[in-house]
């Protein structure tokens, strides 16, 4: 039969529109594999397995430049890597997110915090004026 | 502006109504997309996807040039009225032809030669084809053949001009048929001795292809050239830049011949031949009044031929003789003629536009940052001012949804019509195909189906990216995801229009009911009865009755066309009952009939013909003339609202009507109502006459007396619109009538209306 023909098909329309949808779902979870882990990761209370948290890390943040897209990720990967206790790559993630995001002055608070708590006293110093003169300016 | 005899002109020129009003809109309009793209350049280019937002700001910037250049050039449009023609100009018609179907031309010579201003018809056969030539010395006209086709359509006229020596020329494509009062209306304006050429509309008669959005209903009708012919080309009339449109235009000799005849070594040789004209210091002229109805391209792949053509052609321009730079052109003819050629540079911008929202559903980038309230709304303000501004300067004539379906249809092809001349590819005069309708191929709509895949991709990428939590820009998505819908259903409504099925016949059928009479034999008995046409052409027509025939080999029918009847055999091919809800007291049955006439005279097919070209076409634009602008249409809803409530409805309804007048008249109600009918009669009845009306319905013969109260001419010397007003209408016939007119009653207006 005649493809043009076929195409006005109600249930031609129907196959294709449903293949098309698999399609995209499929290759979207290629894709986005890690981020669908982290994301699931990220709904547990502790983190089970460090090793693929490890996987998805290096993946992540080793592949190279990271999109403003990608910061919802980042964000979730940081959630992630505190609870598997990894908190030197948490803080390297967050770096990254205020490279890309320097305006968002919750993470320079958790990064500050962090590296305060893990005894990096010099390291946190210059975020915590970031946000006090910060504070100042808002009040 | 108040009507005149202005600059000179011997035609009395007009301006349209209201001409400050939309030119104040048109101000407004441009000024808020002028805000809008320096607010753009200066705070939302992302430079992290530099070059992707650079493209969408220049798609951006393109829509502001083209929309600047169409408000110029309907800044202003004029209606003309030339004064009647002196006796005794010697016209030539000439109709090019190459390959065309001689039926075809049959047509468009006879009306020329029916045209009531005196002329001579040739047909200019580049084709060479014996049956032409045959055809040509039975009707009596000029035959002028070629043997070889150099330089196309402007060579075959170049050749004629050398063979004949009439005043003036009048060009007609082969399916072009004028009207008989085309030359009248015409000839007037080349009084002043500096037009060189009058243009009127091109209307394409076959209103079933792709091309037309019909509503019957609404009596709304939409064609993609209609803001061209009805308002661009009034408006570029202003500013004395109208252009010879390849037909349906009257030119004077001398000018030709002082340009040495119309342009060659192009494909669009109309545009190249006004351009020339214009530096020569001649002027054109345009008659806002369909004078002709040709044929539209019946199929994508016909009509994608013709718009590379016109689309390289013009393109092309811009290498030889750029109306920028040639010498002797005002600085406004040089706007209109560049606005031109940008029209055909859309296709880039388009594409743009359509592969953005799944570039940005897809990848993620945006090539507007940031997205914020402050943008959105400023983004708001601007779509709504620029549709609403569109739309009201187009008076009428401009339809978003249509314009955006046309440039997803024509995009690739544009596209391509701007590469081929960058790259200089030779290309060739290619006649539009005027045969049957072909279906698609998929080659043919595969740029539609790649942008439709691409944007549902987008919508279902953008779901899922929310639905797993990827991102949480609802906004972005959201706004995205909107957009690519509705760039996913234009690609769509394209491929639906586009290989929706039809019907195989090779001509078309005009829509327009007459009365028919019928009259079949069965076994001794004779059913006799008249009915009405929903189409006809010469080869069949479509029949109502509303009472059931016997089917038998033969029929014999008697088509009322006007003051002739013609007697005719016919097959009937087809059979349907339509479905009629009863009336509480009256059984109401309609049938509808195909037929396929048979054994015909080739004048029979030929009064069809004229009968459907100067009467049945006429009657069936008329329905929508009454075309307004949005503005109009809420003042007029505002206005109107109460007055209308109180009279009682009419109903576009068809139906046969026997008007008993000396000599009676046999008639199709135009509309009808509880208080009276219109109908569309040949002969003229006086108003204030009463007559006797019998009105054939699915509910039996109804015999009333009515006064004619209004009677108007659609056309020079008829057909006449005449409208009664019922007397004394017995309870029982007043009952049916409103009930068979009543806004419940959706059978009839569904089926004869």
């Amino acid at each position: 039969m005649d493809f043009i023909m076929l195409i006005r098909r109600r249930w031609f329309i129907a196959f294709l529109s449903i293949s098309h949808l698999c399609i995209v779902w499929i290759v979207f979870q290629y894709i986005y594999e890690e981020e669908i882990l982290i994301n699931r990761l990220a709904g547990y209370r502790e983190v089970a397995d460090p090793s693929s948290v490890r996987t998805i890390y290096t993946r992540l943040v080793d592949s190279g430049g990271i999109l403003r897209s990608r910061l919802q990720v980042l964000y979730r990967l940081v959630d992630v890597l505190i609870k598997a206790g990894m908190y030197d790559e948490a803080i390297e993630v967050m770096k990254r997110i205020l490279n890309l995001a320097p305006e968002n002055m919750e993470m320079r608070l958790r990064l500050a915090l962090l590296l305060h708590n893990q005894g990096r006293y010099m390291e946190a110093e210059p975020h915590f004026i970031v946000l006090l003169k910060e504070l100042e300016r808002n009040v | 502006m108040k009507g005149g005899y202005v600059g000179g002109e011997v035609s009395l020129k007009e301006g349209y109504p209201y001409a400050r009003f939309y030119q104040c809109v048109i101000i407004l309009t441009s000024g808020v997309y002028l805000y809008y793209l320096v607010y753009r350049l200066l705070y939302t280019i992302n430079t992290d996807a530099l070059v992707f937002s650079l493209l969408f700001y220049y798609a951006e910037l393109h829509g502001f040039v083209a929309l600047s250049l169409y408000f110029f050039q309907i800044w202003h449009p004029i209606k003309r009225k030339a004064p009647p023609p002196p006796d005794g100009l010697t016209v030539d018609v000439f109709i090019p032809t190459y390959n065309e179907d001689p039926l075809l031309l049959r047509k468009t010579v006879i009306a020329c030669m029916e045209m009531n201003y005196p002329n001579r018809t040739y047909i200019l056969d580049d084709g060479d084809r014996t049956e032409v030539a045959r055809m040509a010395e039975e009707l009596g006209c000029g035959y002028i053949a070629r043997k070889e086709r150099v330089d196309a359509k402007a060579g075959n006229l170049n050749h004629a001009l050398t063979c004949t020596d009439g005043e003036f020329i009048v060009v007609f494509d082969a399916d072009f048929v004028p009207e008989p009062d085309f030359l009248d209306k015409l000839l007037g304006y080349f009084l002043n001795e500096k037009v060189a050429f009058v243009q009127t509309p091109h209307s394409y008669y076959n209103v079933d292809t792709f091309q037309f959005k019909l509503n019957l209903k609404k009596k709304k009708s939409w064609n993609e050239q209609d803001v061209f012919y009805r308002l661009i080309m009034p408006g570029r009339d202003y500013w004395d830049s109208v252009f010879f449109a390849g037909t349906c235009a009257v030119f004077r000799r001398k000018a030709l011949e002082d340009i040495g005849g119309f342009a060659t070594g192009t494909i669009t040789e109309d545009l190249h031949t006004t351009i020339e004209l214009y530096r020569r210091g001649w002027k054109g002229v345009y008659h806002n009044e369909i004078l002709a109805h040709g044929l539209g391209a019946k199929d994508i792949r016909s009509y994608h031929t013709q718009k590379l053509r016109w689309a390289e052609g013009n393109v092309s321009l811009i290498f030889k003789d750029n109306p920028l730079f040639v010498k002797g052109l005002s600085p406004a003819q040089r706007i209109c003629f560049f606005a031109t050629i940008f029209g055909w540079f859309i296709g880039f911008p388009k594409l743009i536009y359509f592969i953005t929202p799944p570039i940005m559903l897809l990848t993620g980038m945006y090539p507007i940052v940031p997205f914020d309230m402050p943008f959105i709304w400023r983004y708001l303000l601007f779509l709504t001012v620029i549709i609403l501004g569109f739309k009201i300067a187009s008076q009428g004539y401009g339809r978003v949804r249509y314009d955006e379906t046309y440039n997803m249809m024509n995009f690739f092809i544009l596209m391509k019509a701007v590469i081929r001349n960058i790259v200089r590819t030779g290309s060739e005069f290619v006649v539009t195909s005027k045969g049957l309708r072909r279906l698609p191929g998929l080659q043919d709509i595969t740029p539609q189906m790649v942008v439709m895949v691409l944007c549902f991709s987008g919508v279902w990428w953008g779901l899922f990216k929310l639905l797993y939590g990827i991102s949480a820009d609802i906004k972005g998505i959201g706004i995205a995801g909107f957009w690519a819908l509705v760039n996913g259903i234009l690609a769509v409504a394209v491929i639906k229009d586009v290989t929706q099925p039809h019907h195989k016949r090779t001509e078309f059928r005009f829509i327009g009911a007459v009365p028919v009479g019928y009259s079949v034999r069965e076994e001794g008995t004779r059913h006799e009865g008249l009915g009405i046409s929903r189409d006809l052409n010469e080869n069949g027509v479509s029949l109502i009755t509303f009472a059931p025939l016997p089917l038998t080999e033969s029929l014999e029918l008697k088509l009322h066309l006007g003051m002739e009847s013609l007697s005719l055999r016919g097959t009937v091919v087809y059979l349907k009952e339509l479905p009629l809800p009863s009336h509480p007291h009256h059984e109401a049955r309609m049938f509808n009939y195909g037929i396929r006439f048979y054994g015909m005279e080739q004048k029979h097919r030929d009064i069809i013909n004229r009968f459907c070209f100067n009467s049945i076409l006429p009657v069936f634009f008329h329905r929508f003339e009454n075309r307004q602008s949005f503005f109009m249409k809420m003042a007029f809803w505002y206005y109107n609202r109460k007055w209308l409530q109180k009279r009682s409805v009419r109903s576009s309804i068809n139906l046969p009507v026997v008007i008993r007048v000396n000599p009676v008249i046999l008639a199709v109600t135009h509309d009808i109502s509880a208080s009276g009918l219109a109908f569309v009669s040949h002969t003229q009845i006086r108003c204030g006459r009463l007559v006797a009306i019998s009105i054939i319905t699915p509910y039996g013969e109804m015999v009333l007396d009515g006064e004619v109260k209004r009677t108007k001419a659609i056309g020079p010397g008829g057909p006449f619109f005449v409208g009664v007003r019922f007397v004394n209408v017995p309870e029982g016939i007043r009952s049916i009538l409103v009930d068979m007119t009543g806004k419940n009653h959706q059978g009839l207006k569904r089926w004869i209306s």
